[in-house]
């Protein structure tokens, strides 16, 4: 969703007790509802990347491995919506479990705690994870951040869809301006 | 006036910004055409834009659990003020989606309804030009749509192929599909012609049996399989008359009951109904509050509560999700939400199909 004049890094500041996004043309006030604020000061004066997203749900789960985690956002509606990505800790954890499935509204609503609770549990009971690790992740705070996901919908991946533009195109449904509109 | 506890709000509403369609579909159901369901009755005022803005700032206000706003018509893009009244929904924090039929959705339009926050639910009901303009009534429309749908891809835009199943268009939905993937559609929403209004005299010449609807399902799943397409059927398809479980990749939708997943209808003057399907005004929000209608209106309280006597020896792990099916399309065919879902008495119990009477 960036749009060609769009910044594409910001610097957190610190201003009157609180949290900024500096993109150099707009200040927008930074929320986490995963890292209380001390946790969250030590990233005042650092620069960051910033991605653009439509409002969309995310999922609260583990740090894959080589993935930037993201630990605070702008809120959606305001446009446009920026996520901040901090830096990788220098040394990433190397318990790394994958979560990347939509959830439904009434885990994102929950308490932090708490739909990291519910999470687990799911992912217990579907056998993602074992009893004792389990265990063991629920120890394990600092790696919990945000993943934007997709929302249940997303379009088919380019690839399969481009062949399906090119069958269409051949058994002359599109015409080649279409065509050429959406590859 | 004190909130029912077990009775939570609901999220979502749709607002009929306009009457008028450029398109004469003929499948529509709209309540306000057809003169014997009386809707004329309810004319008044149209909503100006100032209108619409106070209308949803009161009932946000009134509805704190208000998170989705829908867009229809008629036609939503022959509203004057669209992109205002968008960029007020969004700007309140709201998601939004506008249900078009498309062919007014030019680039340049395309691309200002973007940059307010838009989301778009557009119907393709068939990749044969001649089948869409029959179903719709608007010659040149295919053209028209899937060449405003071409300009998703570079805007970035996201929108939901609506497919109308017909007697006429059903077989052509493996290839409809695949165009809506094409041109970039995030998901696919199975809508088996529901009966009502205008399209109830045309029952027998589209209305779809259950071996045409249970190949469309049979094709959602293979797709989902091989492409990742997501589908969702939005008009109940009644477990009585085609079994569901075959089909686990697909999302079914219910009927929900006048309850926190409703969808109340605002229609261009104020009036309430229980939701876009259904012909019962409940009040206007212009003299009355949606809470009052909600939580104490007769009507809806039958509404929820009353199970139609054809499905009272059914299973009820189904009944209990099922409730009879559209009971909106039980209003409009026999005058009662209170009776089953037509569909079911033309194909569970082989009854004729049904007239208003």
């Amino acid at each position: 969703m960036r749009r060609e004049k769009d910044p594409t890094h910001g610097k957190i500041i610190e201003e009157n007790g609180q949290l900024f996004l500096d993109t150099g043309t707009e200040k927008l006030e930074l929320s986490s509802e995963l890292l209380e604020f001390g946790d969250l000061k030590k990233f005042a004066g650092k620069k960051v990347e910033l991605i653009y997203s439509s409002p969309q749900k995310f999922i609260i789960g583990f740090r894959p491995p080589r993935m930037k985690p993201i630990l605070c956002y702008v809120a959606p509606p305001f446009r446009p919506p920026y996520i901040c990505y901090l830096p990788l800790p220098r040394r990433p954890p190397q318990t790394c479990y994958i979560v990347a499935r939509p959830v439904g509204p009434e885990l994102i609503q929950e308490t932090v705690e708490q739909a990291r609770k519910d999470l687990l549990d799911q992912l217990v009971e579907q056998k993602f994870i074992t009893t004792a690790q389990y265990k063991q992740i629920l120890k394990i705070k600092d790696i919990l951040c945000y993943y934007p996901v997709q929302d249940q919908l997303q379009r088919v991946q380019d690839k399969v869809r481009i062949e399906m533009a090119d069958q269409l195109l051949e058994q002359g449904i599109i015409s080649r301006t279409v065509y050429d509109k959406i590859t | 006036m004190t909130r029912s506890l077990d009775q939570p709000l609901p999220r979502t509403f749709v607002l009929e910004l306009t009457r008028s369609c450029n398109h004469r579909c003929t499948h529509c159901y709209t309540v306000w055409d057809p003169p014997e369901l009386g809707y004329d009755r309810h004319d008044g005022k149209t909503l100006s834009l100032a209108a619409w803005k106070k209308l949803i700032k009161r009932l946000h206000e009134e509805v704190p659990t208000l998170e989705n706003i829908a867009l229809s018509g008629g036609e939503p893009l022959l509203f004057d003020d669209l992109n205002d009244l968008v960029r007020f929904i969004v700007g309140r924090g709201l998601s939004l989606v506008i249900i078009t039929n498309g062919t007014l959705l030019t680039r340049a339009r395309l691309r200002e309804l973007l940059a307010v926050g838009a989301y778009f639910e557009v119907p393709l009901l068939s990749h044969r030009p001649e089948i869409h303009d029959e179903l719709t009534g608007k010659p040149g429309s295919w053209a028209a749509v899937v060449d405003n749908l071409a300009n998703m891809i570079g805007l970035d835009g996201g929108w939901v192929c609506v497919f109308v199943a017909t007697r006429k268009n059903y077989k052509d939905l493996p290839d409809t599909a695949r165009l809506a993937i094409a041109l970039g559609a995030e998901g696919l929403m199975y809508n088996r012609m529901n009966l009502g209004a205008g399209n109830i005299q045309r029952a027998k010449q589209l209305l779809p049996t259950p071996k045409m609807i249970r190949w469309n399902l049979r094709t959602l799943e293979r797709l989902k399989d091989e492409v990742g397409l997501q589908s969702a059927a939005s008009v109940v398809i009644e477990p009585c008359v085609v079994d569901i479980n075959e089909f686990p990749n697909v999302h079914f939708g219910w009927c929900p009951l006048a309850g926190e997943n409703s969808y109340f209808t605002i229609d261009p003057c104020g009036n309430v109904r229980i939701c876009n399907h259904s012909p019962e005004v409940l009040g206007n929000l212009k003299d009355t509050k949606f809470t009052k209608i909600y939580l104490e209106h007769p009507y809806v309280k039958r509404f929820r509560e009353e199970l139609p006597e054809e499905c009272r020896d059914c299973p009820p792990e189904w009944r209990n999700i099922c409730r009879g099916g559209c009971k909106a399309a039980g209003e409009q065919c026999w005058g009662n939400p209170e009776k089953v879902d037509p569909f079911v008495t033309r194909y569970r119990n082989r009854n004729t199909v049904p007239h208003r009477v």
